[in-house]
């Protein structure tokens, strides 16, 4: 599954953030990397909330991955 | 694992200053610039250097951003000290609404330019859309896939 990050950006200074697709905890490394980045460009991202996926947000996400295989015939 | 972050953003452009360059030398000195252009492009405004007061005064500033309807201007200023960043304007008589108007979306786009630039920083190939709803008014979506 491919790693992503969907940013939604408010009119009022807020900032959304889901990480989807890291596995373990590295996600929440993946978090800090992007605050270090964004610092760097003057951008302060100061934590309100951080809310864990439950197992069923998370086996939605990954069922989206699974590619139907066809049956073939072989002569 | 995954989840789900918000945060509240500010901008300060400290990053040149705390390797002893000027401000001006930041790298969001620059997306600051980029960020008010695309506002006075989006409301139809003037970029400048100055605005005025209540009295007709003038006030010089890094950038401003002033149109027909909204005259007097809104400035705004880094801190060449702090790399704070500070709206300033005179909004008595009734600009009030449309100051503040022009100071979020000034910070949205930033924000929306950090995000962007920071992802592709980080190698994510990203994407940005742009949704505008009657009520919460306009929201950006970035996205970065890795």
């Amino acid at each position: 599954m491919a790693r992503t990050i969907k940013a939604e950006i408010g009119p009022k200074r807020e900032i959304k953030v889901e990480f989807s697709g890291f596995p373990g905890e590295s996600c929440f490394d993946e978090a800090d990397r992007l605050k270090s980045a964004l610092k760097e460009l003057g951008l302060w991202a100061i934590s309100v909330t951080v809310t864990p996926k439950t197992s069923s947000q998370i086996a939605k996400e990954t069922a989206t991955d699974v590619v139907e295989k066809k049956k073939v015939l072989h002569s | 694992m995954s989840h789900i972050s918000s945060y509240y953003a500010d901008i300060r452009l400290q990053t040149a200053l705390e390797e002893g360059k000027s401000v001006e030398q930041d790298p969001g000195w620059e997306i600051l610039n980029e960020a008010i252009w695309a506002c006075a492009e989006e409301m139809d405004l003037d970029v400048g250097h100055s605005i005025r007061d209540y009295y007709g005064r003038l006030v010089y500033c890094d950038w401003s951003l002033s149109g027909p309807a909204f005259d007097r201007g809104i400035g705004i200023n880094v801190n060449r000290d702090t790399g704070d960043v500070v709206f300033i304007c005179d909004s008595y008589g009734g600009y009030e609404r449309i100051s503040g108007e022009i100071k979020e979306k000034v910070i949205q786009n930033y924000i929306a330019l950090c995000v962007t630039r920071a992802l592709s920083a980080l190698n994510y190939e990203v994407e940005v859309e742009e949704v505008k709803h009657p009520v919460d008014g306009k929201k950006v979506l970035v996205k970065g896939v890795l």
